[in-house]
């Protein structure tokens, strides 16, 4: 802003070169015991290698695989239901309450329940995955629907739209972002919730399962070499969301960083 | 209150809904219980005491990480929010350590500390803490820049600023980032109470999932959401009481 080339960059860049700087030499002194932790480029070479020899991509395919299979009915229903229960005062009303209380609950609680219907399988955490993320979609969207508010459709009446016109040309866009927002929120609570479940029940395969495994057995580097996996997936949906966000409503206003 | 009504009404009906289905469709309890079965066993948890013994352990975990998560995450998200040089430092790497799943770093405090008391706490404390920081965080940032103009044009010094503007304006959204980690602690406690206990709710529920005991779990469900739903109106109140002037959700 202020002139020339963008400030905020030097600086975080400097202070996460140091931090790591830091970490790697105290690994290379000597100061970590490999047992309970480890040094960056040990952890970035194990995971080179769990991924060149192929080791992780079965649990990285099963644990993704999970978190599509549940995300897309989510985001779906959250965007549908969403927009019933932004645009009706009737059934928030009546539904209020219930969706209250649901989002308060811990949905992970609902693991065991899921196991005993569902069986040991990739059901399990496909529907918590899908119960975890409708509500983020479902609040966004609602409350996208409720911050359109009154005026916006009473413009379009007074130009004589019909309600379809209403519906595909002002409410349907006002609620995009709100929608989108919801889905990037949802992405990361599936991530989150996915590895809760593998690593609860160990038997499903998957990145968390295969985290814990290597926690039983003390080899620290694994643990975060599986951690990182999750981190770079989780922070590369997230960025790559924010664009899809940015290219599909340029209208709609964001904060900035 | 005629809200109210309508909520009880729709709340007998659902209740009803399940019981009938449970017992005409002579569906195993391996899979359903209607909701008189769940009810006798809270009784039963009730009358013998179990009930307080779970939800005393689960709220002294529960109170220990959100209360140690808001220690030290309130302050941070009040510095970066208002120091910005801190947050061009720091700021992208919060945003990247938010984008990762909290839960992988479990197993790596398990290994650190073992099966204890301070490896739960840290596991509740450890999912609500970004959250609650970078709530904070945003919500100083979105203070109105008016507020700031006004104060400095009556000649407020920066510690008044701070004191009379800053501070008070962001108890707000401080209360509403507290609510979020609430939610999300809740998700911890039910992962912490995995690992060698032998009370709380999140424990009862577990319990019940690995005996394949469906009474228990919905039971410890039911327990669960009475937690989740009373932190949540419980800080709803505070935020009403202390930030009058914010619109609840």
């Amino acid at each position: 802003m202020s002139g020339g080339r963008d400030p905020r960059w030097p600086l975080p860049l400097a202070s996460g070169l140091a931090l790591l700087g830091v970490w790697e030499a105290a690994w290379r002194l000597g100061w970590i015991d490999p047992l309970f932790f480890s040094g960056p480029t040990a952890v970035a070479a194990v995971l080179a290698r769990l991924v060149a020899t192929g080791e992780i991509l079965p649990h990285y395919a099963s644990t993704m695989g999970a978190v599509a299979l549940g995300l897309a009915p989510a985001v779906a229903a959250g965007i549908l239901l969403g927009l019933v229960y932004g645009a009706s005062a009737g059934v928030r009303r009546v539904a209020g309450p219930y969706v209250a209380f649901l989002n308060a609950t811990p949905r992970v609680a609902l693991i065991g329940l899921f196991v005993v219907w569902l069986g040991l399988g990739l059901g399990v955490r496909v529907a918590l995955v899908a119960i975890s993320a409708f509500f983020p979609v479902f609040f966004n969207t609602a409350e996208g629907v409720r911050a359109l508010g009154a005026s916006l459709d009473r413009v379009g009446r007074a130009y004589g739209c019909t309600r379809w016109e209403r519906l595909t040309r002002i409410l349907l866009p006002h609620t995009l972002p709100y929608a989108l927002t919801g889905t990037r929120l949802a992405v990361g609570r599936s991530l989150v919730v996915v590895v809760i479940a593998e690593i609860f029940v160990g038997s499903l395969g998957g990145v968390g399962y295969f985290i814990i495994n290597a926690g039983q057995q003390f080899q620290s580097a694994h643990v975060l070499a599986g951690a990182l996996l999750m981190a770079l997936t989780g922070v590369t949906l997230t960025l790559g969301l924010e664009r899809v966000e940015a290219w599909l409503t340029p209208w709609h206003p964001r904060a900035g960083l | 209150m005629r809200r109210a009504g309508g909520f009880w009404l729709s709340l007998i009906l659902l209740l009803g809904a399940w019981e009938a289905y449970v017992h005409l469709s002579g569906i195993g309890a391996f899979f359903l219980v209607p909701p008189s079965t769940v009810a006798r066993r809270l009784g039963e948890w009730l009358v013998t005491g179990r009930l307080f013994v779970d939800l005393g352990a689960s709220l002294l975990l529960l109170g220990g990480g959100l209360g140690l998560a808001a220690a030290v995450a309130v302050p941070a998200g009040l510095s970066v929010g208002l120091w910005r040089r801190l947050e061009h430092a720091v700021g992208p790497y919060l945003l990247l350590a938010y984008a990762t799943p909290a839960p992988v770093f479990v197993p790596l405090l398990l290994m650190w500390f073992g099966f204890t008391w301070a490896t739960r706490v840290l596991i509740v404390a450890m999912f609500a803490f970004l959250p609650i920081l970078l709530n904070v965080w945003w919500g100083v940032r979105t203070l109105d820049a008016s507020w700031l103009a006004v104060a400095r044009a009556f000649g407020a010094s920066r510690r008044e600023l701070l004191a009379r503007v800053l501070l008070p304006g962001s108890a707000g959204s401080v209360l509403a980032a507290l609510r979020i980690g609430g939610g999300l602690a809740l998700i911890g406690l039910f992962v912490a109470e995995t690992y060698g206990v032998s009370r709380g709710v999140g424990y009862q529920t577990i319990i019940g999932a690995k005996r394949m005991d469906v009474t228990g779990m919905l039971a410890g469900l039911a327990l669960l959401g009475m937690l989740g739903v009373g932190l949540e109106l419980g800080l709803a109140a505070a935020e009403r009481r202390l930030a009058p002037w914010r619109p609840t959700a």
